[in-house]
């Protein structure tokens, strides 16, 4: 082993630069205070890897994108876990930043001669925004679509160049394929160099300046406790990423990973949201209108960014005792807690808002609904929102809204109401009792049937006969039979009418496999048949508009309607 | 020494070995853990499409042509094989084309499918009218009109389909083999 670790030595010069890395002296010690810049690299690198793995699944165009991403969510093994980490993550890493930056300017540790690492930080925090902005669209769900609709829409109220800017930021007139593109370049090349670059600049910076003690230790006292980075702080920053990475995971299965939305869905109404950490932002927004709201959106981020980067300069003094500095300090935690507050007020808000929760309640059930379809049946080219088309009875309602609503259904129907609870037992006893009523044949110009009177135990019977008919497996047999013999006696029904599915030319219409399938299939192509409504009839036939299969796929629409409850308000 | 005197810079103080091994060993294995706890998650991941029939069609025969085109004893003719619905990942599109046929009928009447899929490398092959024969571009393996192998680095002839005539049209099931194998496995 040690001859192998020689060779490599010898031709590579590795051990100095192991050494440099690791034996770096820490004056004062080893601290727990210092953890979160190792603990930022570790989340960085995680976002990296997961980065890099949802890559694997992931096809950035306006038509695939949220099927892909359904794909890793759903079907994919273990990509709920990994998009999870990954969008998790991204919140862990701004949390960390943040305590980072606290940490940093409590320590004092911008101060001279540490300016420039610490305008690094505060520009890699831009990055990090610039990160979750690009990111959140690439799902291409509702969320994301809507969210970076606002976002851009902000660019657009630039003054002056604000139309080219937002051209600029959505590529284009519209969103689409090239938005997408162009943040998901952004997001997993530009970005992460940018970041790379920055990374490698504030560590070197670091390791020039060394690490910021705390404040109010003699040098002396410092140089009398000296730790090396290895393995006293590898061992600390190890636990930290532990902690950090254990709550990570929590978080993950606790929420079973990342949400995802409903396909973008651009002619709906969609109540946005921004990610937790814009919220502040999005909550400030709301107390501003007009011009001024522009002023807003754009100054306010302009705004931290100058306190951030002048921070140093403006807080020159030599000590870094916090009680020094309690004016900066001040200006640092009224940010902090207007920030908190804002972002509190944001979440409370929506909580108590009804018609968002009952918006988030309809959003998240048309989620399940799109991710289903898309785990059972796929996502057509055309788009996420083309999942919905692939839904059984799709066709059927789409046929039925184009060719069948507009007589039977609504106020100003030609014939009898077909909904929910259509040819139902309830159905045909409403319709038996008052054959000429509003929601039957009131409208048509057939007003020959009487109303059925019969006792009610009679009644029941003749109701099963005809509920029978449409081939429904619960009939009972027995009341069936006592209906046929009402049907053939007194019930007077023969009078007008045949069941036997043959006889032509009867008064009324032949009831032989009355509401189902197959009679359903021929009565659309012909209901002028003699076997059904000859000259009464007033419906057109589709025999011609419509193939068997779409008939088919109509009648069995028709019984999926005849399954569902009959709406109270036709008992 | 004087009182108040700085105590003399001493080495970095990491007491003793033992406790300086102690976290060496920790540290490693708190990295160990969460590597291993990573690893796991992305292997399978990663592996997923391994096995898998990712991009699938219905296995049902697919409508090639009219049988009437067909003349007995005349050269292969080419279709190309539309499947009704074809699944990709999560993409389920219609009407795709999964492949192509040559589709010929022999001197008594049966109609013949063999697949263009050359089952040296997977290239495709055309029929040369002239020679009578089908010819790979890629590594010239060579094929007579009935599919047997001719010439070339193919290991066994081309794989033929299975074809029924039904309604007067030709219905053709796509089916891949692997490729450079003696038999006929399909993937």
């Amino acid at each position: 082993m040690s001859k192998i670790t020689d060779w490599l030595e010898d031709r590579t010069g590795y051990r100095a630069v192991l050494s440099t890395a690791f034996d770096e002296r820490i004056p004062g010690g080893a601290s727990f205070a210092y953890v979160f810049g190792s603990v930022l690299i570790f989340m960085l690198g995680l976002q990296f890897v997961t980065g890099v793995l949802l890559a694997l699944y992931y096809s950035p165009s306006a038509s695939d994108a949220w099927a892909s991403v359904a794909y890793i969510q759903d079907q994919a093994a273990v990509g709920w876990f990994i998009r999870g980490l990954h969008h998790h993550g991204a919140s862990a890493i701004i949390i960390c930043a943040g305590l980072h930056m606290l940490q940093t300017a409590v320590w004092g540790a911008y101060k001279k001669p540490r300016e420039v690492t610490w305008m690094v930080g505060v520009l890699m925090l831009a990055l990090l925004l610039a990160f979750a902005l690009t990111g959140y669209l690439l799902p291409w769900d509702q969320t994301g679509y809507w969210a970076t609709k606002v976002a851009t829409g902000i660019a657009g109220t630039s003054p002056g160049v604000g139309e080219q800017l937002q051209q600029l930021a959505q590529s284009g007139n519209e969103y689409g394929n090239l938005t997408i593109t162009r943040f998901f370049a952004l997001h997993v090349f530009v970005l992460p160099a940018l970041l790379i670059g920055l990374v490698t600049v504030h560590i070197w910076l670091f390791r020039r300046h060394g690490v910021t003690p705390r404040w109010g230790k003699s040098d002396a006292a410092l140089e009398g406790k000296v730790d090396l980075f290895w393995p006293k702080q590898v061992f600390r920053d190890a636990v930290a990423m532990a902690i950090v990475f254990a709550i990570l995971l929590a978080v993950n299965f606790m929420t079973h990973g990342a949400g995802l939305d409903a396909p973008a869905d651009p002619a709906s109404n969609f109540a946005a949201r921004p990610e937790w950490y814009f919220r502040p932002l999005f909550q400030l927004l709301k107390y501003f209108h007009g011009s001024l709201e522009h002023v807003v959106a754009l100054g306010t981020p302009v705004v931290v960014a100058v306190v951030l980067l002048g921070l140093p300069f403006a807080d020159r003094g030599s000590s870094r005792s916090p009680r020094a500095r309690l004016k900066y300090l001040a200006v640092l935690a009224a940010g902090v807690v207007g920030i908190g507050m804002l972002t509190v007020l944001s979440f409370s808000e929506d909580a108590s808002n009804k018609k968002y929760q009952a918006q988030i309640a309809e959003s998240e059930k048309q989620a399940d609904k799109a991710r289903e379809l898309a785990a059972t049946y796929g996502v057509p080219p055309a788009g996420g929102m083309a999942v919905f088309t692939t839904e059984p009875g799709y066709r059927a309602q789409k046929i039925f809204a184009d060719k069948c609503a507009g007589c039977h259904t609504g106020t100003d129907r030609q014939g009898p109401a077909i909904g929910p609870g259509y040819n139902s037992r309830a159905w045909i006893r409403a319709f038996l009792k008052n054959p000429s009523g509003d929601e039957f044949f009131g409208p048509t110009k057939i007003h020959k049937m009487k109303p059925v009177t019969l006792e009610a135990k009679d009644f029941d019977a003749v109701v099963e006969m005809v509920y029978a008919e449409t081939g429904a497996a619960d009939a009972d047999a027995a009341l069936v039979s006592r209906g046929k013999e009402l049907f053939d006696n007194d019930g007077n029904c023969w009078n007008c009418h045949s069941i036997d599915w043959e006889t032509t030319g009867d008064v009324g219409p032949n009831l032989g496999r009355r509401g189902s399938v197959d009679m359903l299939t021929e009565f659309i192509a012909d209901p002028a048949h003699a076997r059904w409504f000859g000259d009464n009839n007033a419906m057109p036939a589709f025999a011609d508009k419509l193939s068997e299969a779409d008939r088919r796929l109509l009648a069995e629409h028709i019984l999926r309607l005849q399954a569902m409850p009959l709406p109270t308000t036709q008992n | 020494m004087m009182r108040g005197m700085p105590e003399q810079s001493s080495p970095p103080s990491d007491g003793g070995a033992s406790r300086r091994g102690f976290l060496k060993t920790a540290t490693v294995l708190i990295g160990g853990a969460i590597g291993a706890v990573l690893a796991i998650p992305i292997v399978r991941f990663v592996a997923y499409p391994v096995g898998r029939k990712v991009v699938r069609s219905a296995g049902e025969p697919i409508d090639a042509m009219a049988a009437s085109a067909l003349t007995p004893g005349a050269p292969p003719v080419r279709v190309e094989l539309v499947a009704k619905n074809v699944r990709d990942a999560w993409t389920v599109a219609s009407d795709v084309t999964v492949g192509a046929a040559w589709v010929s009928k022999t001197k008594d009447g049966k109609v013949v499918a063999l697949s263009s899929v050359c089952p040296h490398l997977g290239c495709a092959v055309a029929f040369n009218a002239d020679k009578k024969a089908f010819k790979c571009p890629c590594h010239k393996s060579e094929f007579d009109a009935g599919g047997k192998r001719l010439a070339g680095p193919a290991k066994r002839g081309l794989d033929p389909l299975p074809v029924e005539v039904k309604n007067g049209r030709v219905l053709i099931t796509q089916v891949r083999y692997r490729t450079d194998t003696p038999d006929r496995e399909p993937v």
